[in-house]
């Protein structure tokens, strides 16, 4: 089979290095062992030593107390063992999770997660009881990715709880979640899941190779984890897909994608991507489907704005004003004849203002945030026209373009397209439209070269294949859309049978 | 090093032209209309029209007028370039005038300048003033309207009735340089009350101007040529008995009168061209009454019909005076005859072209009478 995956450099992976090598063991002496403890965690002081006695042997309670669920500690351990003084410890304790070790290490490891540690005086034995507290915010709806109709919850920082989301809407054994732990010295935790019989092999053996060759000390963020995994770091277009929808995890998935969810973040990684992934939402799919078709369509139309409006602009007053009509053109020349700047000047003032005005927006308390949306729409917006610093025109231009570029779903994309507008500008107004679109070529170029793990970013378009082209422009009714998008090389093509045979049994 | 050296080449590229082809529509004044007249000693006279909008809140345009006297057409734009506040365009220019003097020596030499330019306006109407051209942008307003501006609505909207025919800087292009092929132009006059008024269409052989029609005739030419788009109004007499009474008149409107044109050699070298068909016609004004009885109405088709091919036939007589071939015949036996249009000189032998109008007009509408 031709692989998916074809003229990338091979780059050699390594298993991370872990903490701490020296493998020693636990000690017979109690003493010795919770010296040896406060001594690995540096004497934190919130490391709590609580003794205990159990079968008459002396022993110590060992936990990190913010790290782990105190009632859980009291029900399971404390409880049972003040009452039943001695027996067979595993039949006392009750818990999820109870393990034997003689490894010292395995100890240390277990006790920053959050588990309890039960070590007894002449015994080389410790007992690791899983008491990991859980601190979880509601499922809510995450704000940046608001559906009107739909399922309103959303993926949380606990990676647990995530887990449990998708596992909920996809309860299928093929679904299968791998574990990484990445990050030298944060030991993030990193779940990588996929459905076992439609994701492409290769596809999954280069995320593993991808994720297992990351060596660094820190990841903070899935953020984190794409920076070291994308294709192309130079560009500025996204490479992966961010959501916070569980909805929109397990639809993915479906497709045959790679979903990595990281400990801490209420972001999952979708790979691989294709431009067009990032113009659909679930929306689309909870309307019918004439209407998803309009509002998909709207929004593709939007990225042409949102892309060209403000250089098309430049390149039509500064080069090429013969090509408006003559009752536009009067009322354009009224409104820039007065303006003491050339058009682009015009432009990057009042993109810059938007940008600035959007960025203060979000640092900006929510409390706050009403004052500048007057001191950005009405102050600015009113007297920059008045002083005659910007013309009426440039600022409808701005205007418009700023909303289209905020229509796009993803808030990666949408940063893309307004960073790629000042280039475009610079090219209009050096060159009028031929800058225009020796720009757009380049643009264009760089867009069919990109991939997204082996999948190519413009597909369906480029390369074209009419059949997913379904699900891009616009949105054909479900039944319509029977076999899975391309790209991610799925294992299985077809995802609908014919569902309307009814139909044809009714009418004949 | 040799990196950073290559991209700063290649950023100073991109930036050393420096807008060297910009035209900024901040810095243009634009021309709205331009005539050109004949000056003495064989000079021109160019008249330009320039719209000025104010910016803020009171939007009143404005026009202003200028004359400047030169050699050629363009050497009169330079000269008026240096009188004026920013740079000339004329990108945006409506309506194209000439005098009757220029129109009469030929108007190609004006024209040249506009053709030679990627950004002139091709699409700007023309037209023929009888009299002197600037007269009519000196007018500086009709009414409420700007000259320039009303110059070019009056045109628009007699092209629309299909009055006068669609004439713009492109479309008599190929015409003017084509033997064989001749056209005709709106024909502009000031009124003694100080207004514009399209009386008809002037005639034009090659380049100048030889004749001239009234607007009835002008409707009749746009009939044989099938340039009406909608309908067409035309009042036709057709009882003369009445005398000078509107009962004598009757008028119509030509629904989008198509005929066909035959172009026949006959044995004896001469050459007969047909145009045959049947206007469909609804009455819009009939003073006399009585359109409801069928033998009636048949009759005053008869009678129309009769009345139409007569004033055609005056049309085209009056055509033929002025050796203005507008209907394309040398064209047509160019091409599909060239052996025989080898042997012609059309100068001479346009004249000696026999016109066959056969119009038949039948009344589909009368209108709502009880």
């Amino acid at each position: 089979m031709r692989s998916i995956f074809r003229g990338r450099k091979k780059r050699k992976s390594e298993p991370t290095t872990k903490v701490g090598d020296t493998t020693t063991r636990v000690s017979s002496s109690l003493q010795e062992n919770i010296d040896n403890i406060n001594e690995k965690l540096c004497r934190s002081q919130d490391l709590v030593f609580r003794s205990i006695e159990f079968n008459g042997k002396k022993g110590v309670l060992v936990f990190i107390e913010p790290l782990t669920d105190q009632n859980q500690v009291l029900k399971a351990i404390i409880q049972p063992l003040l009452k039943v003084r001695e027996g067979k410890l595993e039949e006392v304790i009750i818990a999820n999770y109870l393990r034997q070790t003689e490894s010292f290490d395995e100890i240390i490891e277990h006790l920053v997660r959050g588990d309890s540690i039960l070590l007894f005086s002449r015994s080389e034995q410790a007992f690791i009881v899983g008491t990991e507290a859980t601190e979880k915010r509601n499922l809510t709806e995450p704000d940046n990715e608001a559906v009107v109709r739909g399922p309103h919850d959303g993926l949380v920082e606990n990676i647990k709880v995530n887990l449990y989301n998708i596992r909920h809407r996809i309860q299928n054994p093929n679904l299968t979640v791998k574990f990484f732990r990445v990050g030298a010295e944060t030991r993030s935790k990193l779940a990588m899941l996929y459905i076992r019989n439609l994701a492409h092999p290769d596809l999954v053996k280069e995320v593993e190779k991808r994720i297992n060759a990351i060596r660094t000390d820190t990841i903070m963020s899935p953020g984190f984890v794409t920076e070291f995994m994308e294709d192309c770091p130079a560009s500025p277009f996204p490479q992966v897909l961010y959501t916070e929808r569980p909805d929109r995890v397990v639809s993915n998935l479906m497709e045959g994608r790679i979903v990595m969810l990281g400990e801490g973040d209420p972001t999952a990684v979708v790979v691989p991507v294709t431009l067009f992934a990032f113009y659909q939402t679930p929306d689309d799919y909870h309307s019918r489907w004439m209407i998803g078709s309009f509002v998909r369509f709207v929004r593709l139309m939007s990225f042409l704005i949102a892309f060209l409006l403000p250089s098309l602009y430049i390149a039509i007053v500064e080069f090429h004003p013969e090509v408006l009509p003559i009752s536009l053109i009067y009322s354009l020349k009224s409104s820039i004849d007065t303006i003491p700047f050339p058009a682009i000047i015009e432009a990057l003032l009042m993109e810059l203002t938007i940008e600035l005005i959007r960025e203060a927006g979000i640092r900006l308390p929510s409390r706050v945030g009403q004052t500048i949306g007057i001191v950005g729409g009405l102050v600015i917006g009113d007297a920059v026209v008045r002083a005659g610093l910007v013309s009426n025109t440039m600022l409808i231009v701005v205007a418009i373009t700023a909303i289209s570029s905020f229509v796009v779903p993803s808030h990666e994309l949408s940063t893309a397209i307004r960073v790629m507008r000042f280039p475009l500008m610079v090219a209009a107004f050096s060159f009028g439209f031929f800058g225009i679109v020796v720009g757009l070529i380049i643009i264009f170029m760089h867009l069919v070269k990109l991939e997204s793990f082996g999948t190519p970013y413009l597909a369906p378009f480029a390369p074209l294949r009419v059949k997913d082209l379904k699900d891009t422009f616009i949105r054909l009714p479900i039944w319509k859309l029977n076999q899975r998008p391309h790209d991610p090389h799925p294992q299985r093509m077809k995802q609908e049978e014919p569902s309307r045979g009814w139909k044809k049994d009714e009418d004949s | 090093m040799k990196q950073i050296m290559l991209f700063l080449a290649g950023v100073s590229l991109l930036l050393l032209p420096g807008c060297w082809d910009q035209s900024s529509l901040r810095d243009a004044r634009l021309i709205y209309g331009v005539a050109f007249d004949q000056a003495p000693q064989g000079k021109v006279k160019t008249t330009i029209v320039i719209r000025n909008m104010p910016s803020g809140d009171r939007k009143n345009p404005s026009n202003e007028v200028h004359s400047v006297i030169g050699n050629t057409a363009r050497q009169t734009r330079d000269l008026l370039d240096s009188n004026i506040s920013e740079k000339l365009e004329t990108y945006k220019v409506r309506a194209l005038l000439f005098g009757k003097e220029v129109a009469k020596k030929g108007i190609y030499p004006h024209l040249d300048v506009f053709y030679r330019d990627p950004r002139a306006s091709l699409n700007s109407r023309i037209a023929v003033v009888d009299g002197e051209a600037s007269q009519v942008f000196y007018l500086r307003r009709v009414g409420d309207t700007l000259i320039a501006e009303h110059v070019d609505e009056v045109l628009e909207s007699e092209e629309d009735a299909g009055i006068l025919p669609k004439t713009n800087v492109q479309s008599i292009c190929s015409l003017l340089l084509e033997p064989g092929q001749d056209f005709l132009i709106p024909l502009l006059r000031k009124t003694e009350s100080e207004e514009v008024a399209a009386v008809g269409t002037a005639l034009f052989h090659g380049q100048k101007w030889t004749g001239e029609f009234n607007r009835k005739e002008s409707v009749l030419y746009l009939m044989l040529t099938n340039e009406i788009e909608k309908k067409a109004q035309l009042t036709i007499k057709i009882h003369p008995q009445h005398g000078e009474n509107p009962t004598s008149y009757i008028t119509i409107d030509m629904l989008k009168p198509r005929l066909k044109r035959e172009v026949k050699i006959s044995p004896s070298g001469g050459v007969d061209v047909i145009f045959s068909g049947t206007v469909y016609a609804k009455v819009v004004e009939f003073p006399e009454n009585n359109l409801t009885d069928s033998d009636r109405l048949e009759q005053i088709n008869h009678e129309l019909s009769r009345a139409l091919t007569l004033e055609v036939k005056n049309m085209l007589d009056k055509m033929q005076q002025a050796n203005c071939d507008a209907l394309s015949i040398g064209r047509h036996l160019a091409a599909f005859h060239p052996e025989f249009w080898k042997k012609q000189d059309w100068e001479k032998d346009y004249a000696k072209v026999r016109f066959h109008p056969r119009i038949k007009v039948k009344i589909l509408e009368t209108g709502i009478t009880y």
